[in-house]
């Protein structure tokens, strides 16, 4: 005899897999506060992480990265309730001519065909002058709308950079994203 | 209604904390109704009732003055429990995995002085690319890196008849046993905070059985033969019948297999699952055989014995159902099949070897054991000192994990009466915490 049922309403493996991991905490009370911390920077390629920049005098000059996929752990919304969350951007300006201002803009989105359609989640100004180099970061609270997407399984991030040159050289250097991280702090509610 | 990741989570935990649970079960030696044994670090005494399970020979052994002939328990522990039971309901505030677990482990017969911390601690998670790391600093140490195997017997004699020696009586019977094994890789994810790699595999092993049902013994028990307070060797030997009104066993093995990348666009992880479960169903009755025996020597103030219980015992199901469950690699989905309906297991229980010496002064009584079996060995020291209407008490055991407990106690008597309590100490399932268990009864003499 071979009877055959498949279990009622089951996920896929993957899912398994990631509520699995927490699953075995389940040792914990169910009351602990979970941070979890997010390399948003390892799911970039290498070669987009540096970005030679070479804007003609007075002429603004910009570029802008494809979404890029950022894979969380699914099913985590079900484990536990978002608090906040903290969002960590570092860039590093290498300037090796000419004055001027850059911005470096971060979109979170759950759909790719909108990405630099949403709210920019942060936007960094950082001052360029010759021969120097210059380093921007900021840490801000995430709103809602992030809250929800870090704890979904699955994000598309967009990159938006822009260079204004105010002097009479070219602004020439090299940008290199140094940091972007998002620390998540949550409740464990595994029986809530 | 409960989303699936919650019951999924529920599955897991429950799977867990079974495993956890089945890590630290205490032998049935540990428990006792007798705040004098209580006191004594749960050594057996002479002609204690709990002793002559663990060794038939000692239903022929006279009572010694010091010996309690009947012990009336004093549950506190259910008092306390009957107030503030814990509640299953997973959707209520109140419900608590750790309380649930520790009140099977430990049962409130007596009542629980301390409570457990409460491993509310913080659980940090990094993710990256390529990377995946927990570190729940309260959860260190918490699972065996070693392989377990863990069990009980509870088949204490209800009653019987006998005559001159020759003894039959009717004992319920439950029985535990579990093993749980996981690999090196995952042990270390898992208690150590170690990343999960690419291209690795992780394993999980889990086994159960259980059983429950009634036994009828039969046998006989004699000895000293003339020798002058019931000095001299004494033996016994008893079959007994078995009757199994229900059984189960699970064997489950989980694998991780991470692929190159992952948190990769495509599955992170190849989740391996496979679970042979099988049980008689309701109405079926297993039947078996078995047997114990033991042999004990007194020479004045000296006990030794040593007892074997569940000699060659199996249970026999003449049908049983196996079902078979995986994960289908096409839809992701859980798949059971009920692969037999009517295939017939002999279940065969753990014999138990248990080793005991004391010694019994005018006012002192020294007590130890030892009790072995598959599911490993545990030990209990004990000694009673009286002072008149006073008996002062103290004991080591060690517990599941091997580590050494303490015990204390006092009994205070009125001629042929003696209000006893104990003070003993053991570990937590979790957290390996020391908690404390105070127990109270009356023993007559």
């Amino acid at each position: 005899m071979l009877l055959t049922h498949r279990s009622r309403g089951l996920r896929p493996a993957a899912r398994w897999a990631l509520v699995g991991a927490l699953g075995l905490l389940a040792a914990a009370c169910g009351k602990n506060r979970v941070f979890l911390d997010v390399d948003v920077l390892s799911f970039m390629d290498q070669a987009s992480l540096v970005h030679p920049y070479d804007a003609p005098a007075l002429v603004p000059f910009s570029a802008r990265l494809d979404s890029i996929s950022v894979n969380l752990i699914e099913g985590f919304q079900d484990f536990g309730e978002a608090q906040s969350a903290t969002l960590d951007v570092e860039v590093e300006y290498d300037n090796a001519t000419g004055q001027g201002s850059s911005r470096f803009t971060i979109y979170f989105s759950d759909d790719p065909a909108t990405t630099f359609a949403t709210p920019p989640v942060a936007v960094l100004d950082v001052d360029l002058a010759p021969g120097t180099v210059s380093t921007g970061s900021l840490q801000i609270p995430a709103d809602a709308r992030v809250l929800d997407l870090f704890t979904s399984k699955r994000f598309w991030m967009g990159v938006d950079m822009e260079w204004n040159p105010t002097g009479v050289e070219p602004l020439q250097g090299t940008l290199r994203i140094t940091e972007i991280r998002v620390r998540l702090v949550s409740t464990l509610d595994l029986f809530g | 209604m409960r989303t699936c990741a919650r019951d999924t989570a529920l599955l897991l935990a429950g799977g867990f904390t079974a495993c956890v649970l089945a890590s630290v079960a205490p032998p049935a030696s540990a428990f006792t109704i007798d705040a004098r044994r209580l006191g004594m670090g749960g050594a057996f005494t002479p002609r204690s009732r709990e002793l002559a399970t663990a060794n038939v020979a000692y239903h022929a052994v006279a009572d010694r003055p010091s010996d309690f002939g009947r012990v009336i328990p004093l549950p506190l522990g259910l008092v306390q429990l009957a107030t503030d039971f814990p509640t299953f309901d997973a959707e209520s505030e109140s419900f608590d995995v750790l309380r649930i677990t520790e009140t099977i482990l430990h049962p409130p017969f007596f009542l629980e002085l301390t409570e457990p911390d409460p491993m509310d601690g913080d659980i940090s998670i990094s993710l990256a690319r390529n990377a995946f790391a927990i570190d729940f600093d309260d959860a260190r140490d918490l699972l065996p890196q070693e392989p377990i195997r863990a069990g009980t017997t509870f088949a204490p004699p209800l009653f019987g008849l006998g005559i001159r020696g020759a003894q039959t009586f009717v004992a319920p019977l439950l029985e535990a046993e579990a093993r749980v094994a996981l690999d090196d890789p995952l042990y270390a994810v898992l208690s150590q905070g170690a990343p999960l790699l690419p291209n690795s595999r992780y394993d999980f092993q889990a086994n159960a059985t259980s059983l429950a049902g009634t036994s009828f013994h039969a046998g006989w028990s004699g000895g000293g033969w003339g020798a002058p307070e019931s000095d001299g060797v004494h033996v016994g030997a008893f079959a007994k019948y078995v009757m199994g009104f229900g059984f189960g066993t699970a064997d489950t093995r989980v694998g991780l297999a991470t692929a190159d990348t992952i948190f990769g666009d495509e599955d992170p992880l190849d989740v391996l699952f496979d679970a042979t479960t099988r049980y008689a169903p309701f109405g079926q009755i297993g039947n078996g055989i078995g047997f114990d025996a033991g042999v004990a020597y007194r020479a004045g103030a000296l006990d030794v014995g040593v007892g074997v219980r569940d000699i060659a015992t199996n249970v026999w199901f003449g049908k049983t159902t196996v079902e078979h469950s995986f994960i289908d690699d096409a839809t992701g989905e859980i798949v059971s099949e009920t692969v037999a309906t009517d295939e017939s297991f002999r279940l065969r229980l753990p014999t138990q070897t248990t080793v005991n010496l004391s010694w019994s002064g005018r006012a002192t009584v020294l007590a130890a054991d030892l009790t072995t079996s598959r599911w490993g060995t545990t030990t209990h020291f004990g000694a009673e000192r009286r002072i008149g209407w006073l008996a002062l008490r103290g004991g080591l055991l060690t517990d599941e994990r091997h580590n050494l407990q303490y015990a204390g106690g006092l009994g205070l008597g009125l001629s042929q009466v003696w209000l006893d309590v104990g003070l003993q100490s053991h570990g937590y399932a979790f957290t390996e915490e020391r908690g404390w268990t105070l127990g109270t009864s009356i023993g007559l003499r």
